[in-house]
């Protein structure tokens, strides 16, 4: 049943892919300003969740509202950047593309004058202590360094809703505590509502976040 | 043959302009072709531009404007069939490159087009430009220059990832159909000015050079431009000097920069 205060709302979500049963029967409510972890070995279905809230991949049966519009509709396409995305694969793109440049990446569709663009990519890298990175070269940086821009180039788009995919899968203990922290620190300062698809053991165990398990497609 | 006396003849004039317009400007075109994996694609569009310019002479339609329709018209069939089928557009391009030989021959063979006018876009000719494929050329430079530029932060998040560009609210799909155009157009052009089987010496080898350099993307559409010029240029001056065609000089000279650029990142790599 979805909850006055919902941010995300999924009910009985299907996706089949290839005639693969990716996600059966889907429930799920996360409401605003919450941080959630969902857990789950490999091809549980945990990427293609993400995937669907953002639109990316269509889903067969079911309902899905974010931010209360229906995915997919036109009233969601309008407010569809209040959804930021931190992915697994952008940590390995090979493309000579500066630091500075990767946040920008964040506000480029959003209709303000420069100086404004300009400013809010600056405080952006700022909040997320990267501003020395925004001359080196993006392919260059550590998995660390590479996932604050990333956060950092979501916090240009003035997110509602932080959808991050195995965000501390590659880092080091240090890396992946200080990435934990900022998120910590961005839900209780912004209010913003973090789904964070993890499989990192560590993560798990010292979270004090509200975990979902999600096994052959559906929460246990 | 002083420089002088050569440029005083119009076609010669004209292939410079065009050559230093396309090596110029094209390259933006091979960052495209390199970073979205557009390689496959690039050949299936010198065999539309092949079908287009069979249909062209059999039509008695001007064989550059035939070939770019055909290319057009197989970029956004390539686009919907990737979008609709879930195929990558490498398999998609794959589809088309084997049906649009299939069709070049077919059209040559019926039409009775002499396969020497038809394949003879195959090895171009950058003396033969009339004004308006000079005048073309120009346009699509400007048209290519003004998109990247005006553009450039969503341009920038399509060639990075484009889910990303998607959930950073950029109209991915149809940016990543405009930048397909662009690479069918350049494909088309470079066709009839240095032909299908050196095309790459202005449009992917600058790419390929100025993305061992670059540190940015700005800086790599930039250095790309700046090697493709060299490359044009200096092959230009040299087919003169050499008396051997401007399109070998210019792939010539384009293939040694890549060489050197190969070794370069040897040597870097292995101080560092």
């Amino acid at each position: 049943m979805a909850r006055a205060d919902a941010c995300i709302t999924a009910e009985g979500v299907n996706v089949a892919i290839d005639g693969h049963q990716i996600l059966r029967d889907l429930c799920l409510s996360v409401s605003c300003g919450e941080r959630i972890i969902v857990a789950g070995p490999n091809g549980a279905g945990k990427t293609t969740l993400l995937r669907v809230i953002l639109g990316l991949q269509r889903w067969n049966t079911g309902t899905l509202q974010v931010l209360g519009a229906p995915v997919g509709s036109r009233e969601w396409s309008r407010h569809r950047r209040k959804v930021g995305y931190v992915n697994q694969e952008a940590i390995s793109v090979d493309f000579p593309i500066s630091g500075k440049e990767v946040v920008e990446i964040g506000a480029c569709a959003l209709p303000l004058p420069k100086r404004e663009r300009r400013r809010r990519i600056l405080d952006a890298m700022e909040a997320m202590g990267c501003s020395h990175l925004q001359h080196r070269m993006y392919a260059r940086l550590s998995g660390g360094e590479k996932q604050k821009l990333s956060i950092a180039r979501c916090l240009c788009q003035d997110p509602a809703v932080l959808l991050l995919d195995e965000p501390t899968s590659s880092l080091d203990p240090a890396s992946r505590r200080e990435v934990m922290d900022i998120l910590h620190d961005l839900n209780e300062r912004q209010k913003l509502t973090i789904v964070m698809v993890s499989h990192d053991s560590q993560v798990l165990s010292e979270t004090t976040w509200r975990i979902e398990h999600l096994e052959a497609g559906g929460f246990a | 043959m002083n420089i002088a006396q050569a440029f005083s003849y119009p076609p010669i004039l004209r292939g410079f302009l065009a050559l230093v317009i396309a090596g110029c400007f094209f390259p933006m075109a091979g960052v495209f072709i390199l970073r979205l994996n557009l390689v496959t694609l690039r050949f299936t569009l010198m065999h539309a531009a092949l079908l287009g310019a069979a249909l062209g002479l059999a039509l008695h339609v001007d064989p550059l404007f035939a070939g770019l329709a055909v290319d057009v018209l197989a970029i956004v069939a390539i686009a919907r069939v990737a979008r609709e089928s879930g195929l990558t557009l490498g398999y998609a391009a794959t589809f088309f490159m084997v049906l649009t030989i299939g069709l070049a021959f077919a059209v040559i063979y019926k039409a009775g087009v002499p396969s020497k006018d038809a394949f003879g876009i195959l090895w171009g000719s950058v003396y033969s430009l009339s004004r308006t494929d000079l005048a073309v050329t120009a346009a699509y430079a400007v048209a290519i220059a003004l998109f990247v530029s005006a553009l450039f932060p969503r341009v920038s998040a399509v060639l990075f990832h484009r889910e990303i560009a998607f959930a950073s609210g950029v109209n991915e799909a149809a940016l990543t159909t405009t930048i397909l155009l662009f690479v069918g157009i350049s494909v088309a052009l470079l066709m009839k000015l240095i032909g299908a089987l050196l095309l790459d010496s202005i449009l992917l080898l600058p790419a390929i050079i100025a993305s061992f350099t670059a540190r940015s993307a700005r800086g790599f559409f930039f250095q790309a431009c700046l090697i493709g010029a060299l490359c044009s240029i200096a092959g230009f001056f040299s087919s003169l000097a050499l008396d051997v065609p401007a399109s070998s000089s210019v792939t010539v000279i384009a293939a040694c920069l890549l060489g050197a650029g190969l070794v370069l990142r040897r040597i870097a790599r292995r101080r560092s």
